[in-house]
């Protein structure tokens, strides 16, 4: 490796990526200025026989006997010239520090500006001014940790974050519910004819409940509702166990009692029920190797579709099912 | 004060992150630290192509000695594709080798491999099974290949006829991704897969 470069790339590691933002950013050249291989303003421009321009340290380095750009083939000898309209161009231009606005009144050559940079008396970190009261916001009570220099930015924050802050909060909220029900889910399906629509259109679309756990640190399961494949006339309806970050302090398979209730909104008696035992050599009660066991558990052949869309299941456009899984 | 690649690997963040194609290939670029070397890229994949939908990871190693010498690309998801290494990602394209020219950006290598995985070149091949399926079995291929984009860059068509033959090797006691591999590399004939296995 050549110590040149080798020592180049050690140089910047302490000042690391951020403190060479700023510099190199703030120095950026017009397309006809830069050169292609640095993407830096051209330093001792030349120009090559097919028509492209290079910093003569950039073109040298390449040395490949192709141009960098349409892989012409090029001789350094014969085919490179030095460009001294574009470098003169270049040297008339004249750039403000970029920390003009602490007080620098410097113009540079684009060429001079890196070099002006590094040693110009405005570049110093910023001064904290950080001031020493601070309003917490409003809503600190209920989790919200910021706070403002005044009441403006205050004001600002009720208005346009909060709302965010809430919606968070509701999600934290249905969160725990699905935490804490004990393994008793109520999935209600909204929309539920156009999702029907789709379904039927395309059997491969299945609805997924949101996981849900048997206790805070239990099983964690989620239901599946779509056509069944055998029959399309038919609903099926699976439990599917899900991982969560606990499952190796849980018994495998899992043992239990699954029960489901499709609620009739409109007559209770007419309520579906059903309620199976787990299946201990079954694939879908071991411990799940992805997100949401491939396999699931229940009845392929679950209801008739015409019967959940006529018969009282499905109110408001929306479709209940209960379901409720405890451990033996 | 700061070598070149270190400068242009900066530009070229910020390139990518302002460029116009940011919408259309939606492409990212970010570095894993704070460090220029190590980069990590994510792409679509192309519409109209057994990758449509998915989200493809590239481990973007920059040299010292850049943009002197190609960045080394691999792809970090799994992909089924004939100029891509179905074991390590690696990838088959000709300017991150002898085409590799000074005035290429990562911007631009993104969008080669981009379009490399609309237009493979089965004919020099990085993995030749799947270039010989790719040939033979045009069919085949295409859904091999929307099963692993479902699977592995979370793209949205499932593959349910692959997703069971893959489960029937798992309940066998195969691991998963050693399954899919199997029945990818075997036209899905589960004999032929489990035989492959087994020996």
């Amino acid at each position: 490796m050549d110590h040149k470069i080798k020592n180049a790339s050690e140089g910047i590691a302490p000042m690391g990526i951020s403190a060479l933002n700023e510099t190199v950013l703030s120095n950026q050249p017009e397309s006809r200025y830069e050169c292609p291989v640095c993407l830096n303003w051209l330093r001792d421009p030349v120009i090559t026989t097919c028509g492209h321009k290079f910093c003569k340290k950039c073109i040298t380095s390449w040395n490949s006997g192709h141009c960098p750009i349409d892989n012409i083939n090029l001789s350094m000898k014969v085919d490179i010239f030095p460009d001294n309209y574009t470098k003169r161009e270049i040297q008339e231009q004249r750039m403000s520090c970029p920390f003009a606005a602490k007080g620098c009144s410097v113009k540079v050559t684009p060429l001079d500006l890196d070099s002006h940079i590094s040693t110009c008396e405005y570049n110093q970190p910023e001064a904290s001014h950080q001031s020493d009261i601070t309003i917490p916001c409003s809503f600190k009570a209920v989790g919200c940790k910021e706070t403002f220099d005044n009441q403006e930015d205050l004001n600002n924050h009720l208005h346009n974050d909060i709302l965010t802050f809430a919606v968070a909060k509701m999600k934290q909220n249905n969160d725990m519910l699905l935490r804490y029900c004990m393994g008793n889910y109520i999935w209600k399906i909204d929309n539920f004819q156009a999702r029907l629509d789709a379904m039927l259109k395309d059997h491969y679309k299945m609805l997924y409940s949101p996981g849900f756990y048997t206790s805070p640190n239990g099983y964690r399961f989620c239901v599946r509702l779509n056509i069944s494949p055998q029959n399309p006339q038919c609903f099926a309806l699976h439990v599917h166990l899900m991982k969560t970050e606990y499952d190796d302090c849980l018994d495998w398979p899992f043992n239990g009692r699954i029960a489901f209730s499709m609620i009739n909104q409109y007559n209770p008696e007419l309520t579906q029920r059903d309620t199976m035992m787990s299946n201990s050599s079954l694939i879908a009660f071991r411990k799940p190797t992805a997100e949401i066991c491939l396999r699931g558990f229940g009845y392929t052949e679950y209801a008739l579709v015409s019967d959940v869309i006529r018969n009282g299941f499905v109110k408001d456009d929306v479709l209940i099912v209960k379901v409720s899984i405890r451990c033996v | 004060m700061f070598n070149i690649a270190a400068k242009r690997i900066i530009k070229e963040i910020k390139e990518v992150i302002n460029g116009d194609q940011v919408e259309d290939a939606a492409l990212k670029l970010e570095l894993v630290n704070d460090n220029w070397m190590d980069l990590r890229g994510e792409f679509k994949g192309p519409p109209d192509t057994p990758y449509e939908g998915g989200a493809f990871k590239l481990e973007i190693k920059v040299p010292e000695t850049y943009p002197f010498n190609p960045p080394k690309v691999r792809f970090m998801t799994n992909v089924w594709h004939p100029n891509v290494s179905s074991v390590t990602g690696a990838i088959c394209l000709d300017i991150l080798k002898d085409q590799w020219a000074a005035a290429l950006t990562l911007r631009t290598v993104m969008l080669s491999i981009q379009s490399l995985l609309a237009a493979a070149e089965p004919n020099d091949p990085q993995d030749a099974v799947v270039a010989t399926q790719y040939k033979e079995n045009p069919e085949l291929f295409a859904k091999t290949a929307k099963h692993w984009t479902n699977i592995y860059a979370g793209g949205p068509n499932h593959v349910w006829e692959f997703n069971r033959k893959v489960e029937v090797l798992i309940d066998m006691g195969i691991e998963e991704h050693k399954a899919r591999v199997a029945l990818s590399t075997n036209d899905w004939d589960i004999e032929k897969a489990t035989e492959h296995l087994f020996s």
